[in-house]
């Protein structure tokens, strides 16, 4: 929603990558106050956090010309940010030519003059007298691209710190539809409903979640995998893969391919009863993992293994990558919690997110909290944290800086203050 | 003829096709309709409908059609009354190229329909060559015919390119034709100025997009044939010449941009699959918007308080042009879905025909960097990756004498470049070669990572994974050339080295390897025995996994078997290069040829001793070494070759019966030496190496049609006798090898069968055969499915600009003459200025 206001839990802040907050404001970009804490809204999404928006005066559309100019243009390039290449794809047309062609109709533009076949004529002038509103679309898709070279670090740090896929959050972006779009009329909204489906829109953001469950076929972690599946019913499109043979169904019918071949598809991967050498190619790629060891007695499983340490390694390799691991009780989760201490994932990032790692690992024994994260799939804290960067130990000042400088001057103050920061980090990284 | 009245009473409903009406229509076999436009234009019109008296084709073959796009000059009537052999048909409206080719096909009997400006005209065998490609190849829908400027010295059209923008744009337009454009080949489009098509096709698929208006139509058109499984096909002997632009010059330059801007946003709209336009159009409508107020230096940072404001028509091409969009998008969307739902190819497949997708194609500053911007953000480079640069590195010397591994790479980067840009890298050395094919560059450390920053794909032998450490963690695809098992051949060749060498010589040689499995995203090797030991060594390094099967292909399939081959064009004896050159060798000899180095694995001492045997009975026996030591100096002289020449000595055969060549016969010369021989002969000893080696010195021998006597035991030794192409002996013994050597000596039948037999024999080792599988790799190059998974990281195809064209110094000197002729001193000097601003990008 664009509100003027956004309160934050202080824990927060440090999760909010440095190079997003920069740009709260920073630069230009963002120079509408609404649209930086729009943006702010939507990163907190994007890192798992909910954002509940309290019933009270929302601000004033803008009215001035240049303060509407650089809402659509911050919106477009908020887009260029935050979206997943598929969902970008779709939805950045549908916005552009609602406000390209949205503002020339509103102005009366007549778009034809140029055209050799509708309007002949008039060759000797070379200059058009234009309302200036019919063009304010058009200039905040220029606008935008000139800011896409600045954005392309923004959206890659985005992109591989985000926990939460875009499909999870379809029915938030369906809510935020009309900010998003610069909906303010009825006829703006018959509008985009008409050209949604016609750029692809409607298909790529009402896609059901697509889940992949690994499992085997016989025993306790088949029986919790049929629970799930009858759980999630038709909310989401699932494949299931048999742990043994490979083998991987829709509905009853067998696909083709093992489970490398369909862990490009999946939203959300969960293995039940079983390690990433039964999912190969879950390993490396960014997709939620959820390991599923409720059903399973851990130490039994190590102990009962052939004489090598493979099970061992597995475990390890397993607990490296998950995202979330659930067991059947507590007893086990104090031996899943060393596992992960041992694979480094007891760490600053996770423990400050969530200081009871129960987010971690969690004791599930009704599959309720397996159901829930098929259903809003979020990626570990520490996912794509690059630990061989060192730690900015000012970057928490920075974020509560930036804030209040919006709070205290806005964007102006934000910009005077940032610039000179700006500059040096342009100046350290050239170096 | 009359002027007809064929203007119809309904039009279909479709608006991308609105003059072709659904019905039968009638089809005149082997008759052509040419289709011309005519708009305020008779006295062109009449040019070019005159041109066709003396065309190579039956004039009762022949249906001219003019459509008059309501031209209000009396055009129709003047056309009429000088050219009575035409159909003169008004469309009732100015309908633009594409509606008014519609109307012309609607009306057009003919088996195929032509188009052609009215500003141009058609060469002597412009009709007939594009008919017979169409009736020699179904597949072909419609022929791009060859389109020259009006006195036939400057290219117009001879191949079309598309930005991912959807703007076409025809490269080679204003160069000289310098006689390099007369191969038929598959194009994306042809140009509308002149091309054909198969009539019911054209309407069974809708012909030109009516609401193009003018402009792009074309390119249109031939991407929708391509993307539904026809074929464009350029043929070079249909030539048409053609004045330029003459119908937009009536108007505005902002005319044609917009016109431009709004057919390239909808012909990708249309013919790009979800996945590609997901990329496109985003950064298509950004572009289209930037391009419009770069060129006009329209500001749109900031608003101006006034309620009005003046804007260049230029400004707002652009912007007028995604309104365009908009405004058509109802109808479009129903034609992508038809499109869509009928697509035989897919993009990926579609690309290389775009020729290079990245292509700015204005050189305004302000433009430019939103394209390059464009281009990162939505990763454009990556996702109209095709036409790979390919990097072939040996670690041979290239200069007139070839070693066998550099023969390979030299001959995989010709036949890549057909189809790629190609660079062949020595990192031993280069001298005195060139290809025009290819560039062949020497380069080590920095300019050795230069290359391979170049590359996608990167095709070596050797060690250069030690030479160029970065490439182990890069994303290039990397084929490991692995014909020779080095480590192997190290059991052997490192015996001379001591036993301490020895031994680090066979472990170095197996890191190596070992590094190369590890890494490489595919691998050649020479033979199937050779395959299966590969994959066990892969295996071994833990290559063999879930993660390296695809549902489509098992994990053998990182091994192709690639042999050595034998060149493509036949042999040619320039000269003699042993009977009356050798002394001792004379023109009547029986002459048997060793035909390469003498190494430690080799057993010339058994065939010393046979010739020695055979010498008793046959005076005329000689046996001429062509080398005794390898070509490459890194390579150390080895034993056997010295204890060859002792034991040749102590039987005094040395200059009478037995020859070394103490130097090393350049590779383009070896013919000369081969073809003085009557028989091939290869012998070596039993071991390991020989197994799973593969002898490139017999495919010369097949490649000279020569009879082969070699010993059993590896993959040509096994099969000379079944084969019928010469003689396999078990190793070591000296009868059977003589007994051999005699028969095809000195039976003149059994000689002359084997020789037959050899001819067809070594057909399969064409090089253009064995390299098919290297060649269907890099048509669609990948990363090893493995290495991605597990190491997270993509493959560096990217799409690439154009390669800097290589002057034409024959065109340029033809052009010089044609200047002179036209304006003297004064015309070069203009026109040579013209095109260094040209190349500097400061003008179009």
């Amino acid at each position: 929603m664009l509100t003027s206001t956004v309160l934050l839990r202080d824990g927060l802040l440090k999760r909010v990558p440095a190079e997003v907050l920069l740009d709260v404001g920073g630069k230009g970009r963002f120079a509408d106050p609404e649209t930086a804490l729009f943006w702010l809204q939507w990163s907190l999404n994007l890192l798992g956090q909910r954002v509940v928006i309290l019933p009270g005066p929302a601000p004033a559309a803008p009215t001035a010309r240049q303060a509407r100019l650089l809402r659509r243009r911050g919106v477009l390039s908020l887009l260029d940010v935050v979206l997943g290449d598929e969902l970008r794809g779709a939805m950045l047309p549908v916005a552009q030519v609602l406000a390209l062609s949205g503002d020339l109709a509103a102005a009366g533009v007549d778009t034809t003059v140029l055209d050799l076949q509708r309007s002949p004529g008039g060759d000797d002038i070379g200059t058009l007298a234009v309302p200036v509103d019919g063009l304010l679309g058009a200039y905040a898709i220029d606008g935008a691209l000139s800011s896409l070279e600045d954005l392309a670090c923004v959206r890659e740090e985005v992109q591989r710190l985000r926990r939460v896929p875009d499909a999870a959050l379809a029915h938030l972006i369906g809510q935020a539809m009309d900010v998003i779009m610069g909906i303010e009329t009825r006829a703006q909204a018959e509008q985009f409903d008409h050209l949604a489906p016609l750029f692809g829109l409607d298909r790529v953001i009402w896609e059901p979640l697509h889940v992949l469950v690994v499992a085997p076929a016989e025993g306790a972690a088949a029986e919790r995998a049929d629970h799930l599946l009858a759980a999630l019913g038709a909310d989401a499109d699932v494949r299931r893969a048999d742990a043994t043979t490979g083998i991987v169904r829709h509905g009853g019918d067998a696909l083709d391919g093992t489970v490398p071949d369909h862990t490009a598809w999946a939203d959300v991967i969960v293995l039940i009863g079983c390690v990433l050498d039964d999912a190969p190619g879950a390993a490396s790629i960014r997709t939620p993992l959820l390991v599923d060891l409720s059903t399973m007695d851990i130490l039994k499983w190590l102990e009962s293994g052939p004489r090598s340490d493979s099970r061992a390694l597995s475990l390890s390799r397993l607990l490296r990558r998950a995202d979330r691991v659930l067991v059947q009780d507590e007893g086990h989760r104090d031996l899943i919690l060393g596992a992960l201490a041992a694979a480094g994932r007891v760490n600053d990032v996770v423990y400050d997110d969530d200081p009871s790692l129960t987010g971690l690992v969690t004791v599930d024994p009704t599959g309720a909290v397996l159901e829930d994260f098929c259903r809003v799939p979020v990626r570990s804290a520490d996912a794509g944290v690059s630990w061989d960067e060192p730690l900015e130990p000012s970057r928490p000042n920075d974020i509560a800086l930036t804030l209040r400088y919006l709070r205290e001057g806005g964007v102006k103050q934000v910009l005077s203050k940032a610039s000179g920061r700006i500059r040096r980090l342009a100046a350290e990284r050239s170096s | 003829m009359a002027v007809e009245q064929r203007v119809p009473e309904t039009l279909n409903p479709d608006p991308a096709r609105a003059h072709l009406i659904d019905r039968e229509h009638e089809v005149r076999p082997g008759l052509v309709s040419v289709i011309l436009v005519n708009y305020k234009g008779a006295e062109d019109t009449i040019t070019c409908l005159r041109a066709f008296d003396s065309i190579d084709w039956p004039k009762d073959r022949l249906e001219l059609i003019v459509v008059d796009n309501d031209s209000q000059d009396g055009s129709a009537q003047t056309i009429a009354e000088a050219c009575p052999h035409v159909r003169v048909l008004p469309s009732g409206g100015n309908l633009g190229f594409a509606g008014g080719c519609n109307f012309g096909v609607e009306n057009a009997t003919g088996r195929y329909v032509a188009f052609i400006n009215n500003d141009a005209r058609p060469g002597t065998g412009w009709v007939r060559a594009a008919v017979e490609e169409m009736e020699r190849d179904p597949a072909v829908a419609a022929v791009a015919s060859k389109v020259l400027n009006w006195d036939g010295t400057l290219i117009d059209y001879v191949d079309g390119s598309l930005t991912w923008y959807g703007m076409g744009y025809k490269r080679e337009a204003e160069w000289v034709d310098d006689g390099a454009y007369e191969t038929a080949k598959d194009v994306l489009f042809g140009t509308g100025a002149a091309m054909f098509v198969d009539a019911e096709y054209y309407r069974a698929i809708g012909g030109f997009d009516e609401r193009f208006f003018m402009f792009y139509e074309d390119v249109d058109l031939g991407w929708r044939i391509n993307l539904l499984g026809r074929k464009v096909r350029y043929v070079p002997g249909s030539v048409a010449y053609h004045k330029h632009h003459v119908t937009m010059k009536k108007f505005g330059n902002y005319r044609e941009s917009y016109l431009l801007e709004r057919n390239a946003l909808l012909s990708l709209y249309k013919n790009y699959e979800d996945s590609t336009l997901a990329a496109a159009l985003p950064a298509a409508i950004a572009l289209a918007v930037r391009r419009g107020t770069a060129r006009a230096d329209v500001v749109t940072t900031t608003v101006p308080e006034d309620t009005a404001v003046g804007v260049p028509k230029m400004g707002l091409t652009g912007v007028y042009a995604v309104d365009y969009l908009r405004e058509q998008i109802d109808s479009l969307h129903a034609t992508r879905q038809w499109l869509q739902t009928e697509r035989a190819l897919t993009d990926k497949e579609l690309f290389p025909l775009f020729r290079h997708a990245i292509e700015p194609a204005y050189p305004v500053e302000h433009y430019l960097k939103g394209h390059r911007d464009l281009v990162t953000s939505y990763g454009i480079d990556t996702v109209f990756a095709a036409s790979p640069n390919v990097l072939v590195v040996t670690g041979e010397p290239l200069s007139t004498r070839l070693a066998g591994p550099a023969i390979r790479a030299w001959e995989m980067a010709a036949a890549l470049s057909r189809t790629h840009s190609v660079r062949l890298v020595s990192t031993a050395g280069v001298k005195k070669v060139s290809d025009d094919r290819f560039d062949i560059i020497f380069a080590q450390a920095e300019s050795l990572r230069a290359q391979t920053d170049w590359a996608d794909v990167v095709i070596f032998q050797g060690f250069l994974l030690e030479g160029a450490p970065w490439l182990k963690d890069s994303d290039k695809i990397l084929v490991a050339d692995i014909y020779d098992p080095i480590h192997l051949e190290q059991l052997e060749q490192a015996r001379d080295l001591g036993p301490e060498r020895r031994r680090e010589a066979i472990t170095s040689a197996t890191d190596v390897l070992n590094k190369q499995l590890v890494r490489a995203d595919h691998f050649l090797c020479a033979s199937q025995k050779q395959r299966a030991f590969w994959i066990g060594q892969l295996a071994g390094v833990g290559r063999i996994g879930p993660l390296s099967v695809t549902a489509e292909d098992s994990a053998a399939s990182l091994v192709s078997v690639v042999p050595f081959g034998i060149q493509d064009d036949d042999p040619v004896q320039t000269e003699h290069g042993i009977r009356g050159v050798i002394p001792g060798i004379g023109m009547d000899d029986k002459v048997i040829v060793w035909g390469g180095g003498v190494y430690n694995w080799f057993d010339p001492l058994t065939l010393v001793r046979a010739v020695a045997g055979l010498a008793e009975r046959h005076d005329d026996v000689r046996l001429y070494f062509m080398g005794m030591r390898h070509p490459n100096p890194g390579v150390p002289d080895m034993r056997i070759a010295w204890e060859t020449k002792e034991l040749s000595s102590r039987l005094g055969l040395t200059g009478t019966h037995v020859f070394f060549n103490s130097d090393w016969v350049p590779y383009h010369e070896r013919q000369n030496v081969l073809m003085d021989a009557d028989v091939g002969v290869s012998t070596h000893f039993e071991h390991i190496e020989t197994a799973f080696s593969f002898r490139t010195r017999i495919l010369d021998y097949l490649w000279t049609g020569l009879p082969v006597v070699a010993t059993t035991g590896d993959s040509f030794g096994n099969v000379l006798d079944a084969e019928g192409i010469g003689r396999g002996v078990p190793p070591e013994d000296v009868a059977a090898l003589e007994a051999a050597l005699e028969e095809l000596l000195y039976d003149d039948r059994a000689a002359a069968a084997a020789r037959e037999r050899v001819l067809a024999y070594a057909e399969q080792f064409r090089w253009a055969t064995v390299l098919r599988p290297l060649i269907d790799f890099c048509a669609d190059p990948h990363r090893a499915r493995d290495l991605v998974l597990s190491s997270g990281t993509g493959d560096a195809i990217r799409a690439h600009e154009f390669p800097r064209r290589r002057p034409s110094l024959k065109g340029d000197l033809q052009l010089v003459a044609d200047y002179m002729r036209a304006g003297g001193p004064k015309e070069v000097l203009r026109r040579a200025r013209g095109r260094i601003r040209r190349q500097l990008g400061l003008q179009r």
